[in-house]
């Protein structure tokens, strides 16, 4: 949380990709991301988050067309 | 081509920093607080804390194979677990406590509920309030270090395997005076690892050195417990007894190495600090107005439980969202 500088929460946000729960994506205003990659540089964990963000964001914005 | 390149989006180098290096530097931490443990109850500490370290391993490798489950690089935690658990038993336990210790933690606390990042309260706190329901007799009984016994005692080094006495907290609560000094530095009766408030601030200085942990909750619990002791203590503005109470029972220990614990402890900020201050008033609850003389352990685990709540609440606002109108 601390290295995002958009004050965004990476790990609830990908547990959110991972579900493929794009609401909560955007309830945890995962749309604000600009993908500096911050939190998969720091994660010790090693998880792909702003690849998962990236992905998720692509498909909150394809389901938003498609309405 | 039988090996294919992985495409994905950046970035594509890492930090060095992983789960293993983290686990490892704080088992590096625990050490002078397990030396000085081993120092003062003897080969028979030493023996608890490999026994503990070794089964939590051992338990993690065995259930990871059974479940047939994906094993990635070692990341330690179950060594950092079992030294915790190792350190949190009095010298005199037979040695098959630590193994239904150890077992607990990392099969019912850790991997039942998806394994490390996963659970819900910290492994070895479970592990230790567990043992302390199910043998308090043989958990409460206290060995007093070695040195301070044959003192005592004046009968030289091989009369007696050992003496047992009343921790300096339960002192302290029977309303005795206990030496600062003494508590500080180790030369009392307690559990493994809990007993020298300056080897657990060295580890403690190691981990703030190397981006570990940050001091966040750990200030926010001592100052907390601090302000309850000064005001709901007993004692007044007794500022002895407020250093007393801070250096004996396990609080050095829980505030540095265990709710610092990354998996139950709040992620955001705010989060961090509400936690501190929830850990150091339950503390207080627990060892001023509670039986028993100890709390931390009880304290940790209630307020981790409230994490995801505490979470909900302090949740920081995103960069540019909903400031003033």
């Amino acid at each position: 949380v601390g290295v995002c500088p958009s004050h965004l929460v990476p790990q609830k946000m990908e547990i959110a990709a991972r579900l493929f729960d794009n609401e909560a994506f955007e309830k945890l205003s995962g749309m604000e991301c600009y993908e500096c990659g911050s939190c998969t540089y720091v994660c010790p964990a090693g998880r792909r988050l702003t690849q998962a963000f990236k992905q998720t964001r692509r498909a909150v914005l394809d389901a938003r067309r498609k309405k | 081509m039988s090996k294919m390149y992985n495409v994905s989006a950046s970035p594509h180098i890492r930090s060095g920093v992983t789960t293993s290096t983290i686990m490892r530097d704080v088992a590096i931490a625990l050490m002078p607080a397990c030396a000085i443990g081993v120092y003062q109850f003897g080969l028979r500490a030493l023996l608890i804390l490999l026994v503990s370290t070794l089964t939590c391993a051992a338990t993690e490798y065995i259930y990871l194979r059974l479940m047939k489950r994906q094993q990635g690089p070692y990341e330690c935690s179950a060594i950092v677990t079992g030294m915790l658990i190792g350190m949190n038993m009095p010298s005199t336990v037979p040695l098959w406590i630590p193994v239904v210790g150890s077992v607990f933690a990392i099969l019912v606390v850790k991997q039942v509920f998806g394994g490390l990042g996963q659970n819900f309260m910290n492994p070895a706190l479970g592990a230790r309030c567990f043992l302390f329901l199910c043998y308090a007799e043989r958990m409460n009984t206290f060995q007093i270090p070695q040195k301070v016994g044959n003192a005592i005692l004046n009968y030289g080094a091989a009369s007696v395997d050992g003496i047992s006495g009343a921790t300096p907290l339960a002192a302290l609560k029977a309303g005795e005076t206990i030496s600062l000094f003494d508590a500080f530095f180790g030369f009392t009766g307690g559990v493994i690892g809990e007993t020298s408030a300056a080897m657990i601030l060295l580890g403690a200085a190691y981990m703030v050195y190397r981006k570990v942990i940050s001091l966040r909750i750990p200030l926010a619990y001592l100052l907390t417990f601090s302000v309850f002791v000064l005001l709901l203590g007993g004692h007044g503005f007794d500022f002895y007894f407020l250093a007393c109470q801070l250096c004996t029972g396990g609080l050095m220990l829980g505030a540095f190495f265990m709710a610092t614990d990354y998996v139950t402890s709040p992620i955001t900020k705010g989060g961090q600090i509400v936690f501190g201050i929830l850990l150091g008033i339950l503390t207080g609850i627990f060892r001023f107005y509670g039986n028993n003389a100890e709390g931390v352990s009880y304290a940790i685990i209630i307020a981790n439980l409230l994490v995801p709540l505490i979470e909900k609440m302090t949740m920081p606002r995103p960069f540019g969202k909903g400031g003033l109108k």
